[in-house]
């Protein structure tokens, strides 16, 4: 088979069979060079990647977890890995394909005003419709339709409903399965169901009664659906801790992948029931895993400039479709609304390369570019401009926890006084999401809130004025702000139960909580804790023992 | 336009009310239930919620203070400050205070058919 090299950042060269570089080479493959992976480029100027180098990497660490199986399994199950190692890394290369522009920030965009794990929502329904035409024969729909509403409805932490951008990218998937399968050799198998499957999380049920054949079967495709998308330790997570730690320049702890993936196996438990494992040469590695995608959570994704960054990008997009609509369509018939104009705009068909059309507008291969477009023709709206230009940007009063906490003297009842205070006014901007309705703190938003009909008026107009009314240590006013709600407690969301480790023989297994004990914050949440941005700068010892004082003189406020 | 509530405020509000009815342990299946009623009351309003189990799970992380545990189908609510009445006030800062009036009624509307059943 052919291959061809690519030299990554992060893996080194990656090695890839041609059927999947001719995948590569699909226009809705390289779309994906201009979906930006994630949003901490405020922060970490460095972090310039994107969801194209982060599914090949995820490609590639699919083919190390192959290899580990190979080398670690019994020969039964090794048939069937190999059986059903296109199709998986198949999944490993597709899982992000769908993905929305700007990565996370607008995942749910797709899916507006509805619910993901409902079966009846639009998402779920297309794609539904959409499997129900191309899966191999009726039995195999059938199951998987009883399997995919299980996880929408599930309460079991190891199943979950799929994300936006994963269901989007099984139809992408879908529609395009013809001409991917047209890459590979006829006798090769590819098995549509694991892929898609494994691209959603959506295991194989499997009868503790049924054949021990057929147990194996589904078992070994469980474990190459976990090992792409689950709560546990798998590729994807692998790829793009490394990938975003060494891209920002962020000094995070090492991942050795290798040493990981090299130890792959399985572990069936007494009802023949498969999960993949990892022998017990990987446990440092694991541990790595753990604190390295908490030590990410805490110190870039909940840093008060990425949250803000994300904050203004999503504005701007509302603000900028709602104009489009408003400029228009909105005397047009084909679109009624400005929601429906955001689903026409957030649509399969956009992503695909023969496009949407609405009006004389087509949308095709939809990604950052075209967003960022449509914001510079708004680029005059205050909104926009401060997402556009740095110098026009609020800053943080405070940028961590650890700090607001050392300004109130390191008080946590102190913190608790002035969470409390302020929790109507996060209730009413945002609990309550209106994408392209401002959200500044500011005289207008009094006048505005006065001629609404809000529980707790009187308490909020209180805490705005408040803020309003602050004086510096310099005796300048005219303070204006955002607040945003913020995480001061962090821990990884690795499902330690079900991820487990091998001491010896295939027997001689047990699960990570077990022996390393609960994978969480040992410090418990203690008050709510956001961010306060303001149109200049402050001191914010100054800030928050004034803010603590207006607190505590409220009476309702708990002591 | 649509405006979308968080999870937060349902599981919030929902708590709030099996306080004010003496209920600390409520049923996971009834806070479905509950969401489900007061989607179909909010739609007529253009309000859509986005609840899901995973959230339940996020909600106990986030708000210590106000749960206890999550144990089989049931949520135990924190009733540390044995204080009903300052209990109560807490889960209405934090849940209720700062909501449109309208989204308030519907909530404790939606929570009489689940807690006033039978």
């Amino acid at each position: 088979m052919k291959t061809k090299s690519i030299k990554d950042t992060i893996h080194g060269y990656i090695q890839i069979e041609e059927p999947f570089w001719r995948i590569i080479d699909t226009a809705e493959f390289q779309r994906l060079k201009w979906i930006e992976q994630t949003s901490y480029r405020v922060l970490y100027p460095s972090a310039r990647h994107d969801r194209f180098v982060h599914s090949i990497g995820v490609y590639w660490l699919g083919q190390k977890a192959i290899d580990g199986f190979v080398k670690n399994c019994s020969n039964r199950e090794v048939r069937v890995v190999k059986k059903y190692k296109d199709s998986f890394l198949l999944g490993c290369i597709l899982h992000d394909i769908g993905h929305a522009p700007f990565s996370h920030t607008c995942e749910d965009l797709y899916n507006y005003q509805e619910k993901i794990n409902k079966v009846e929502c639009s998402l779920n329904s297309r794609l539904l419709e959409l499997y129900k035409k191309f899966a191999e024969t009726e039995v195999i729909y059938g199951a998987f339709e009883k399997d995919y509403k299980y996880i929408l409805k599930s309460t079991d932490e190891i199943c979950k409903p799929p994300s936006e951008h994963e269901v989007m990218s099984a139809i992408v998937t879908i529609q395009n399965f013809s001409r991917f399968r047209s890459f590979f050799e006829k006798d090769v198998c590819l098995d549509l169901d694991l892929t898609i499957r494994s691209i959603l999380g959506c295991v194989y049920a499997v009868n503790p009664k049924e054949p021990a054949e057929r147990k194996t079967d589904c078992g070994i495709k469980n474990c190459l659906i976990r090992l792409l998308n689950s709560s546990t330790v798998d590729v994807d997570k692998l790829d793009y801790i490394a990938r975003d730690t060494q891209m920002s320049g962020y000094d995070n702890v090492v991942l050795d992948s290798e040493r990981l993936l090299d130890s792959t196996c399985c572990v069936s438990t007494e009802d023949g029931v498969y999960y993949p494992a990892f022998k017990k040469s990987a446990l440092s590695v694991i541990n790595n895993v753990v604190l390295a995608k908490n030590s990410q959570a805490q110190w870039i994704v909940n840093h008060p400039i990425v949250l803000y960054d994300a904050y203004l990008l999503r504005r701007a997009i509302g603000i900028s479709i709602k104009n489009m609509y408003d400029n228009e369509y909105a005397d047009s018939e084909e679109i009624d609304s400005f929601e429906e104009l955001l689903k026409a705009v957030f649509s399969c068909e956009a992503l695909t390369r023969e496009g949407r059309w609405f009006g004389k507008r087509n949308v095709s291969l939809l990604s950052d570019i075209e967003l960022l477009n449509w914001m510079k023709q708004n680029i005059y709206i205050k909104e926009i401009l401060e997402y556009f230009s740095r110098d026009e940007r609020k800053s943080p009063i405070w940028k961590s926890n650890e700090e607001f906490l050392f300004c109130l003297d390191a008080e946590v009842e102190k913190a608790k006084t002035v969470s409390d205070f302020i929790m109507p006014l996060m209730n009413y901007l945002n609990i309550i999401e209106d994408l392209y309705l401002t959200k500044e703190i500011n005289n207008k938003l009094i006048e505005k809130i006065k001629t609404e009909d809000i529980d707790g008026k009187e308490e909020l107009l209180e805490i705005l004025n408040v803020l309003i009314s602050y004086t510096d240590k310099a005796g300048n006013d005219g303070f204006e702000y955002v607040i945003l709600p913020a995480r001061n407690t962090f821990f990884t969301k690795i499902n330690a139960k079900h991820v487990y480790i091998c001491f010896g023989s295939k027997e001689q297994y047990t699960d990570y909580k077990s022996i390393r004990g609960e994978v969480t914050e040992s410090n418990k949440k203690l008050y709510e804790f956001f961010y306060l941005y303001a149109n200049k700068k402050t001191d914010a010892k100054h800030f928050l023992s004034y803010l603590y004082r207006k607190a505590r003189a409220c009476s309702k406020i708990r002591t | 336009m649509c405006k979308i509530i968080s999870s937060e405020v349902v599981i919030g509000n929902f708590l709030l009310e099996a306080v004010e009815r003496n209920t600390f342990d409520v049923s996971i299946e009834d806070m479905v239930i509950y969401d489900e009623k007061l989607s179909e009351q909010l739609k007529e309003h253009n309000y859509f919620t986005r609840f899901n189990f995973e959230e339940i799970l996020d909600f106990k992380d986030n708000y210590p203070f106000f749960v206890q545990g999550i144990q089989s189908n049931y949520i135990r609510i924190m009733n540390e400050m044995d204080n009903k009445t300052k209990l109560k006030e807490q889960l209405g800062r934090y849940f209720r205070m700062g909501m449109p009036t309208l989204v308030v009624n519907e909530m404790i509307s939606a929570s009489k058919s689940i807690f006033d059943m039978g």
